[in-house]
């Protein structure tokens, strides 16, 4: 796989987002690109390329996994490995997102000193 | 793996976690006074815009809490989110009330928060008050488990029971919420990431916290090593009876239906 460099991380609550920018930024380095929404999201990926889509599950609009369908049917993302983060970690559903071709998720809240190295593992595996 | 950007100093992204935090906790009292003109409205005549804003509200809320590691504030807009999923259109004075409380609770955190008090057993007390008047009896599990695969093994076991089930995957987490929160039971794996099981009942047991005297159900592949001192309710070893096991000693916890 290529090297992680670029994260599309999409995200409607604002204060997660601040956090999530601390956490994936200053403490993984990565570079990112914050999209408040699904739609935000399509428009977006086009120029940013991304390596890795990290994707909330609950939004309000398109919601996580409608998101990442869409973004498959655009040939910068068609192929783009992809993570869920949700608060809702029940068996079937996380089966459900790996099945939709997610990499894995990530439960909601997160630890912004151990998500990028969660997020790191998980491109490795 | 390149090397990305040069890390910066931990120190400096704490304190750039705390700001956030501050600014968050500054804009609680707002956010509490939308919440409750809300509920009133929808006490005085329901309409779906209405609840899906505060249900929206109150889920944020949720969120955002946890992210910023305030987990007993979190763990109130949870049950203020199953109350409001329980309500669906009945609006009634009683079920307007019970909202209040929990938006009146919120604000007594809020007050403990802003006098950097960490005197929250009074606000837990009251929160398992009146999780025990308004929602059905529900106990309260700790599973600390870092394999996904178990979690979900977990989930699909104990569904069926009354429970409501908290899942961590590292025993600093698992700490942390231990010590904020009170529950009923505790499943933890020996093998967790960070700080092993056996760290994670040591430390609990030597705290005399609110979790001391929760029972602890230590899963483990080997039975060796453990510690005679340590109280532990069972140790379950993983074989393919695990889960029947583990359902038939939490069925003995759960009380009886009224």
């Amino acid at each position: 796989m290529n090297e992680l460099n670029k994260i599309l991380y999409v995200e409607d609550e604002p204060d997660i987002q601040a956090v999530a920018k601390i956490a994936l930024e200053m403490v993984g380095g990565f570079t990112l690109n914050i999209c408040s929404s699904g739609d935000e999201a399509l428009i977006q990926a086009e120029g940013f390329a991304p390596d890795l889509l990290l994707l909330d599950v609950m939004m309000p609009g398109i919601d996580g996994p409608t998101t990442l369908q869409k973004l498959r049917e655009l040939t910068v993302t068609s192929k783009t490995p992809a993570i869920f983060m949700t608060a809702k970690v029940q068996a079937d559903e996380i089966s459900h997102y790996k099945s939709l071709g997610a990499l894995d998720v990530i439960a909601k809240p997160f630890d912004p000193m151990t998500l990028a190295e969660q997020i790191r593992e998980i491109w490795q595996e | 793996m390149s090397d990305n950007k040069a890390a910066v100093p931990l120190t400096q992204v704490e304190a750039l976690l705390q700001k956030l935090r501050d600014n968050f906790v500054d804009e609680l009292s707002e956010r509490f006074d939308l919440m409750e003109d809300l509920t009133l409205a929808l006490g005085q005549n329901y309409d779906l815009e209405t609840f899906n804003q505060l249900y929206r509200e109150t889920h944020s809320l949720k969120g955002s809490g946890g992210t910023h590691k305030l987990h007993l504030l979190s763990s109130i807009c949870h049950h203020l989110e199953n109350s409001l999923s329980e309500a669906e259109t009945d609006f009634n004075s009683k079920k307007v009330n019970t909202l209040l409380e929990y938006i009146d609770l919120l604000r007594q955190l809020l007050s403990l928060y802003q006098q950097d008090s960490s005197q929250f057993s009074v606000i837990e007390d009251k929160l398992e008050q009146l999780c025990k008047i308004h929602q059905r009896e529900r106990l309260s599990i700790l599973i600390a488990e870092s394999s996904a695969m178990m979690q979900q093994l977990y989930t699909q076991s104990l569904e069926q029971l009354p429970l409501q089930l908290t899942f961590t995957d590292n025993g600093i987490n698992s700490l942390e919420l231990l010590i904020q929160q009170k529950f009923d039971a505790i499943i933890i794996s020996r093998e967790l990431k960070q700080i092993n099981g056996l760290g994670v009942i040591s430390a609990l047991c030597l705290s005399h916290g609110k979790n001391h005297k929760t029972p602890f159900f230590l899963i483990t592949s080997n039975n060796k090593g453990i510690p005679e001192y340590l109280d532990i309710s069972k140790v379950l070893i993983k074989t393919p009876l695990l889960f029947e096991q583990l359902q038939e000693e939490i069925l003995e916890l759960v009380p009886p239906q009224k």
